[in-house]
């Protein structure tokens, strides 16, 4: 674990994020002193049954970072999402994979990515299988429905 | 062999004619043909050396184009004519690279450049060659060889190690780097992070890339880059994964640190085999016997599919159950605490000279004379028939099975341990009474055979434990059950004798012992095999 690389990293974020404004709320250190865990959040991209909401995301970081990737999940019983297992938060994206990580990538680049998911879901990869039915199937208006009746669910029990 | 008639194992009879064809041998004058038997021993001298190590020369590699009906008989159960090669993960990859040389003349690339376009292939020269033909340019760009045309705009670069005086690292972003390496596009690290990221790649099979972009790094790059023969390691860890992808034809050997490859190039036979149970059981070049369809040692009598549902079972029931499976038990009279140190069921109290059995605690007395008479195997159909019937209402019925099953497992790690001294024993045979290597073979051979012999009674707790009671030719199973453990029992004691003398003095004993134990290991195999051809065997979970 380098530390310079983590504080380039903290930097280049509180400078960027602005930029961002439209896609991360949300990118910084769950504690002034500890750079292993980070907390974000995600906004729901328009055009999307995801749109108005917004996600919290988990994020720790390996003693190994960058050499491994960070290991980032979604605030459990929160995500409806084909690739998100809803009771754990769990995320199936290859670039957070070990082998298909390049140490070349940050945060950042992983929040860019997480966001496109958001917009682009992955059927053939699914850890949220009902969603990924409907989704094959091509029933939108189900699609929809079913993702506005978990985020409801997720706002009533809160 | 004279007695081979008397195994050989029809199965149109329905009715089991039980004398023909299991009666016990113990009447029978089978010195002579035992001895005839010996005479393959006939060693190249190059096998002398690996003695020491090797206890299962017999049938290693060197001496394999000897045939023996005996041996053959040994291992029946198994497949015939079963055709297969041993490797090593080095044997495949100087394979591997022999087809590199092969390809080098058509493709006039560098080697490095045809391992990548291999490993790309997932070691498939045929798939390679066609698509070769077809795209060679864009086939060089996809394997990361040659730059594409985004990577062409980069600043040139050249590929290898350079220093620096002030460079930045994008990856630990330490400033002041001295060493960096790069490929021809031209991204950059330190030699630092380059190292982390190649070691920890290495043991995963696939290409290591530039870290941004698709370039490959070549074998000559990694080995550049970590200072050593590390690519060496990658090469080792894509063989890995193309046995893995080819698990229909390569095989790991299962046993503990053993690095062989069975490889069998026709499988298609197979289906007609294990249609008539028979499994197909193949031999490292360790000397390591297991079956190539399930993975497992060889489990004659019983099947792949009773062998799979007993493992599933035991993995199942070993929380619930709580079984005493010590190496140490009690003296039944003193209570002096006894250890086991060979795998023979005939225990003498160090203390006060009690002499008892393991499995039933009772006096030795009864086991020793001509049948086994321990309660758990009593041949009088009567007992056998209650032991059976009795516990197969409860639990404990798998209970009595599964532990007669690990008591010979624990009895056969224990004759191996044995077998470790064998080599010592032969070598003071050589040295105390002038005994040549060649003829004191008799003791690693007798260790084989009730090797094998426990292997099949352990197996053989499996076979009794799916089958049906009530079936006569299940208890004439039980009865061969018990024929082969009072034989085994008698071998086992017998290699514990210590004394060189002794040893010589007893040579015709060894042979004679060996030689019944593996006539009953048979028995009982073709036994076990027309029990589950019968139908008699179910598999119930
Ligand atoms: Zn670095
Ligand atoms: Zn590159
Ligand atoms: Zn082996
Ligand atoms: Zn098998
Ligand atoms: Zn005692
Ligand atoms: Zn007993």
């Amino acid at each position: 674990m380098s530390l310079k690389r983590l504080l380039k990293e903290k930097r280049l974020i509180e400078k960027e994020l602005s930029g961002y404004s439209e896609s991360i709320e949300l990118l910084e250190p769950v504690a002034f002193e500890n750079f292993l865990k980070w907390r974000a959040v995600l906004k729901g991209p328009v055009n999307t049954p995801y749109h108005k909401h917004s996600f919290k995301l988990l994020i720790e970081l390996p003693s190994e970072y960058p050499l491994v990737p960070p290991a980032i999940t979604f605030e459990p019983y929160s995500m409806p999402h084909c690739n998100v297992e809803f009771s754990t938060g769990k995320i199936c994206l290859n670039i957070l994979e070990h082998e298909h990580w390049s140490p070349v990538w940050n945060l950042m680049y992983v929040m860019v990515a997480l966001y496109q998911l958001l917009q682009e879901p992955v059927v053939d990869s699914p850890l949220n299988i009902d969603l990924a039915n409907i989704l094959r199937a091509g029933d939108t208006s189900a699609y929809h429905g079913l993702i506005n009746y978990y985020l409801q669910e997720d706002t009533a029990t809160h | 062999m004279a007695n081979d008639e008397d195994y050989q194992y029809s199965s149109s009879d329905d009715d089991f004619p039980e004398q023909q064809y299991y009666e016990p041998l113990e009447h029978r004058d089978i010195t002579n043909n035992i001895l005839d038997d010996y005479e393959y021993l006939n060693y190249d001298t190059d096998s002398l050396e690996s003695f020491n190590s090797d206890v299962d020369i017999v049938d290693g590699m060197a001496v394999s184009h000897v045939t023996n009906p005996n041996k053959k008989r040994s291992i029946e159960g198994a497949m015939v004519n079963l055709k297969y090669e041993c490797f090593t993960t080095q044997d495949i990859f100087n394979n591997m690279l022999e087809k590199v040389d092969r390809l080098q003349p058509m493709f006039s690339i560098p080697r490095e450049d045809i391992i990548l376009l291999l490993q790309k292939y997932g070691w498939d020269e045929d798939r390679l060659l066609e698509d070769w033909t077809n795209k060679m340019d864009g086939l060089l760009i996809e394997a990361g060889i040659h730059i594409n045309n985004e990577q062409k705009e980069l600043p040139k670069s050249q590929r290898g190690i350079s220093n620096r005086d002030f460079f930045t690292c994008p990856i630990c972003c330490e400033d002041q780097i001295k060493e960096t390496y790069s490929l021809e596009c031209g991204h950059e690290y330190c030699i630092s992070c380059y190292r982390h990221y190649i070691e920890d790649r290495l043991n995963k099979g696939n290409i290591i890339t530039c870290m941004s972009c698709s370039l490959a790094l070549k074998n000559t790059d990694i080995d550049e880059l970590m200072n050593g023969p590390s690519s060496e390691k990658l090469m080792h860890s894509s063989i890995k994964s193309f046995v893995q992808k080819h698990n229909e034809n390569y095989r790991w050997c299962p046993f503990t640190d053993c690095k062989c490859i069975v490889h069998i190039q026709d499988t298609t036979e197979f289906v007609e085999y294990i249609r008539l149970h028979y499994s197909p059981y193949v031999l490292c070049n360790e000397s390591h016997r297991f079956c190539f369809s399930c993975s497992f040692e060889m489990h004659s009598p019983a099947d792949c599919e009773i062998t799979s549902s007993w493992i599933k079972k035991a993995k199942k029931e070993s929380d619930n159950l709580n079984w005493v499976l010590s190496h140490t038990k009690e003296c039944p009279k003193c209570s002096v605490n006894i250890e086991k140190n060979g795998g023979c069921n005939h225990m003498i109290c160090s203390s006060c000279k009690y002499e008892f059995c393991w499995i039933c605690n009772s006096d030795w007395k009864p086991h020793g004379s001509s049948f086994y008479q321990c309660t758990m195997y009593n041949n009088d159909e009567l007992k056998t028939q209650t032991v059976i019937e009795d516990v197969s209402k409860t639990l404990k019925r798998y209970t009595f099975f599964y532990r007669m099953f690990n008591e010979h497992e624990v009895s056969a790690k224990l004759d191996w341990q044995l077998g470790q001294t064998v080599g010592n024993k032969i070598k003071s045979l050589q040295e105390k009474m002038g005994v040549s290597w060649i003829e004191g073979q008799f003791l690693t051979e007798s260790l084989k055979i009730l090797n094998e012999g426990r292997t099949a009674l352990k197996w053989s707790f499996a076979v009794v434990f799916y089958s049906d009671s009530s079936h006569n030719l299940t208890k004439i199973f039980v009865d061969n059950q018990a024929l082969l453990a009072n034989s085994v029992e008698d071998l086992s004691a017998l290699l514990q004798i210590k004394s060189p003398e002794t040893i010589m003095e007893k040579k015709v004993e060894f042979y004679n012992k060996a030689g019944y134990v593996e006539n009953r290991t048979y028995a009982l195999m073709e036994c076990g095999r027309e029990l589950i051809s019968k139908g008699i065997v179910k598999i119930t979970n």
